[in-house]
């Protein structure tokens, strides 16, 4: 087993995290809108909405929760510094990225306000 | 000369004597010899001559294209040549010339740039770099003997089809681009292991030169971005040669399925290119301004998210194939997006020069010409992402001309750009600045002249791809002033040429460090010697030789770390991939054939599979197969070694066959990395036929119960579980033989068991897509158990022999790697062949 948190790696990821939930956003709302589409979820009402529409806005939503919560709590960690600069420059890294990553998750998932999800 | 005392190892020796030493330790073989060479030094110059032959030969296609449509209705070439003439310009732009270009620049330069001595892996570039010749001289084959493809760089569904391309022009397309995709993926682990692990001590992450954070994402970039290419080309090789449907809609397949597939691949492929070009801009800005780059955690922030967004566009190249509006607009949206953070490097480019003190050198002033050109193809690319825009646009001129606004100036100018500035570093000789000045207001010039009317071209309504086209359309006066724009262009190539081959003999000497640059490719004799420092620099700071000029005389005169080879053998250092502290001395290998060897029997594999002798086919890959297994035999030791004392009051380190994690595994985990993508687009295949394509469900679904896919998983489990059992056993310094034969056993009843299998369980393969793709995931799961096999009967042959014992564990551990990955994957798989029919239905 390779230990990430000691061995840096966990850092590494955690760094990345904001832009890994922003890809994970994006593959599951274009795959479950073609899926929906094809199986046709797109034909129910859900609370008087498109049914398909719905469930894309949950996953947004699944997306952005997350993101919501990192966003201030890196930015504290990045406020406090680090032990030394690498460790500093990894938490800026790390709050700048997740910033990033929400924002891109809000601009690619702003179209299921607009569209409809199969026309 | 200073003298200095090798810690503890030989008496005082000075500077030259040092030169000599490194030079013994590092000699290469001359004669028949040079195809053994593994050096990167070596194999990076041959790459990147071998790929600027390429682009020489794109560029000649490029002036043929533009005789032909100078004028209405030409009679230069026929539709055929033609066809083969533009599929075969983008081919080797793109394949063969940008980036190999960049793979060749990277094994170069980031040994030097990073403090060490070679890369991770030398021979696995080596063997990167024949594959690249073996596949270009295929394609280039091809062309010369009039079979050249001819179904565009892209080679869509159906027109690549056998109905539609009956020939081997297809077929020599499909498998020259994936031997060299090889290469590229092999180059991608390289490269990646060798920033992670081959550093300079001290180098941490937040030192890094940025050119470090460049190459770093390009590789990983390639490594989950060339799979999606391979396999489709796989794919499409299989229906061509043996008819399984996979893109054929009347049998189940979908040729939308390629375009996905493709441009999976086909977009983050710019960016692979974009990225290391600048690199190249972030490199050279502030050494022509004076003053460290402006935002450096920004501009790394910037590297990663395009990175990672640029996955999220392939789709705008298909907009007009009828995907629904919502999923283009998530599309148009990442399309747009991409651009900020390539507009945040502008920024930072821009506040550098406005803050430091820009004095013109001729690189700069080919970096002058990328900015401007660059933005134009990147605004035009943001009008391109606009849905209702490209559909007015697709398939014209005007995409023509962006996309060269884009790689000309996104790639090109920054490549000559760095062929200025490190021409002295590579041959100790200064370019021509007037014909270098010359050079690039012909290029400049005639590049506009080429591609900015080329934009009206396009929106006058020109398609692409048409070899002639009719008078009064107003068409013939804008492609009359793109040829001569495009003559222009090439003579100032040929200026460049002329420039780079005259003064690499004539040329003044230059000086150590000619430009004032900060890095440390510059601390070191130009042209550089094979062993690059005589004693490894700390890697510290991010501009050492604005800190210390005299660096470089101090490292050769052995002021640094590994100033002598105490084992007799070239050492360099690894590190933590985030602390940069010194972990082990990696061993790297002397000249060897195997690598060459190896990847003439992939050619043999590749070219009788060409010639259709598929009986053939499996003995150039026993040929592979059997020197990779002797280049891996040399490697390691079969006696414990004392830790190597880097220096006078420095820890004493392992060498890096004692690591419990060393190069070897790190290669391993991240080819699985790109072996995992592969694998995730052959799930998305047989997903996305299963709900997108036309003619499913298929008539008949597989049989199988519940027993055989239970055998089946428990085959493809212990073999997984045999490895770490043997890698317990050996901890305890018990035999870990009776494990390995119990995983080599299970592997090989695994692949042989769950290939046949699914064979006789599976609806007849070439009737449906559906048996087609259920058979290539049997293929690829009996693959891996197969190499599991191998693996274990590899690590039974290296623990009889003494190379593997309880400190000393890569092939367990590697083995171990590998097992749980075909368990995990396999799993997957076999839940895909046997739960996911009867679930869908």
């Amino acid at each position: 087993m390779i230990h990430l948190a000691t061995g840096g790696w966990g850092k590494l990821v955690m760094a990345n995290a904001g832009l890994i939930i922003w890809a994970s956003a994006f593959v599951f709302l274009y795959a479950i809108q073609a899926i929906g589409c094809a199986a046709g979820w797109n034909l129910g009402q859900l609370g008087g909405f498109n049914q398909l529409t719905v469930i894309l806005m949950l996953v947004w939503i699944a997306h952005i929760v997350p993101l919501l919560v990192l966003v201030p709590q890196q930015f504290r960690t990045a406020k406090m510094g680090g032990a030394d600069r690498q460790e500093s420059f990894l938490h800026w890294l790390a709050f700048l990225m997740t910033l990033v990553g929400l924002v891109a998750t809000l601009w690619v998932g702003f179209p299921l306000m607009m569209l409809p999800a199969c026309l | 000369m200073s003298e200095e005392r090798a810690p503890g190892l030989t008496p005082p020796i000075d500077a030259l004597q040092r030169h000599r030493h490194f030079n013994r330790v590092f000699a290469t073989w001359t004669g028949f010899g040079r195809f053994a060479a593994v050096n990167h030094s070596i194999v990076g110059k041959r790459f990147m001559v071998t790929a600027f032959f390429f682009f020489l030969v794109g560029g000649m296609l490029a002036m043929l294209i533009r005789a032909q449509l100078a004028t209405s209705d030409s009679a230069f070439m026929s539709h055929e040549a033609y066809n083969q003439v533009f599929t075969m310009h983008g081919t080797v732009m793109m394949f063969l010339f940008a980036i190999p270009m960049i793979e060749g620049f990277a094994l170069y330069m980031l040994p030097k740039i990073l403090g060490a001595r070679d890369l991770a892996y030398p021979r696995l570039s080596a063997f990167g770099y024949w594959c690249y010749l073996f596949g270009g001289t295929i394609i280039l084959g091809g062309m010369v003997l009039g079979l050249a493809p001819d179904g565009g760089w892209f080679l869509y569904t159906p027109l690549s089809g056998r109905e539609f391309t009956p020939g081997i022009n297809a077929d020599i397309w499909l498998l020259g681009i994936t031997f060299v995709e090889i290469s590229a993926v092999a180059a991608a682990v390289e490269i990646v292991v060798t920033i992670m692990k081959v550093r300079a001590a001290g180098m941490k992450l937040a030192k890094m030169p940025l050119m470090g954070w460049y190459i770093l994402v390009t590789a990983l970039m390639m490594i989950v971005g060339f799979p999606p290419l391979i396999l489709a080309s796989i794919l499409l090789e299989l229906e061509r040669a043996f008819d399984l449907p996979f893109f054929e809609v009347a049998r189940g397949g979908d040729p939308v399925l390629w375009q996905h597939l493709f441009w999976m691949f086909g977009h983050p492929e710019v960016y692979i290119i974009f990225l290391p070009a600048a690199g190249v801009v972030s490199t050279l800005i502030p050494v022509f301004a004076g003053r460290p780059l402006v935002g450096y955690t920004w501009i790394v922030v910037s590297i990663i998210a395009t990175g990672f967004i640029s996955f999220g566009l392939w789709v705008h190249h298909m907009f007009t194939v009828g995907i629904p509006h919502l999923a283009q607009a998530f599309f148009s949206a990442a399309s747009m997006l991409v651009a900020v953070p390539t507009a945040v490097q502008f920024f930072a480019w821009i506040a550098t020069l406005y803050q430091g003190r820009p004095r013109y050198d001729l690189p700069m002033l080919y970096l002058f010409g990328f900015l401007v050109i660059f933005v134009m193809g990147g605004l035009t690319g943001v009008m391109l992402a606009l849905v209702p825009f490209n559909w007015q646009v697709h398939d014209t001129h005007f995409v023509v001309a962006h996309l060269h606004y884009v790689l000309f100036g996104g790639f090109l100018f920054p490549f000559f750009a760095a062929c200025y500035y490190w021409y002295p570093q590579m041959t100790g000789r200064m370019p021509s600045r007037t014909l270098g000045t010359l050079a690039f207001w012909l290029i400049f010039i005639g590049f506009n002249l080429t591609f900015l009317i080329m934009h009206l071209t396009g929106l006058m309504g020109m398609p692409r791809r048409v070899y002639v086209y009719e008078s009064g359309l107003g068409w013939d006066w804008p492609n009359l002033v793109s040829t001569v724009g495009g003559f222009i262009m090439t003579a100032g190539i040929a200026l460049f040429v002329l420039d780079m081959a005259l003064h690499r003999r004539l040329g003044a000497i230059a000086p150590q460090n000619p430009w004032g640059a900060s890095t440390l490719e510059w601390a070191m004799p130009t042209p550089p010697q094979l062993y690059n420092f005589a004693s490894l620099p700390r890697g510290d700071d991010r501009d050492p030789l604005w800190r210390d000029g005299k660096l470089g005389a101090k490292l050769a005169a052995g002021d640094g770390l590994l100033p002598l080879s105490s084992t007799g053998r070239q050492e360099s250092i690894t590190v933590d991939p985030l602390t940069g502290e010194p972990d082990h001395v990696i061993i790297l290998p002397n000249p060897g054939y195997e690598p060459f060897f190896a990847a003439s029997g992939m050619a043999v594999f590749f070219l009788a599979f060409l010639a259709g002798f598929y009986w053939l086919s499996p003995l150039g890959l026993l040929i592979a197969l059997y020197f990779i297994l002797r280049w891996a035999w040399t490697t390691g030791t079969r006696t414990d070694v004392t830790p190597i004392t880097p220096r006078d009051g420095e820890k004493p380190l392992q060498i890096q066959a004692h690591a419990r994690h060393g190069p070897g595994w790190w290669g391993t985990a991240f080819t699985l990395g790109a072996d995992g993508t592969f694998f995730a687009s052959l799930l998305f295949g047989y997903l996305y036929l299963w709900t997108i394509a036309p003619n499913w469900p298929p008539p008949a679904l597989i049989a199988g119960g519940v027993m055989v896919p239970a055998v089946m998983a428990l085959l493809i489990v212990i073999p997984a579980l045999a490895a770490r059992w043997s890698i317990r056993a050996m901890s305890r310094n018990d035999s870990p033989s009776p494990a390995l034969v119990l995983a080599g056993l299970a592997g090989a009843a695994g692949a042989i068991g769950i290939f046949s299998g699914i064979w006789l369980l599976t609806p007849d393969p070439f009737a449906h897509a559906y048996g087609a793709t259920t058979i290539v995931l049997a293929g690829y799961i009996a693959f891996h158990a197969l190499v599991s096999a191998i693996m274990a009967g590899y690590a039974l042959a290296r623990r009889h022999y003494g190379y593997v014992a309880a400190r000393r564990m890569a092939e367990l551990r590697i083995l171990s790697l590998w097992a749980d990955y075909t368990a995990v994957t396999g799993l997957i798989g076999l839940a895909a062949i046997f739960i996911l029919p009867g679930a869908i239905g």
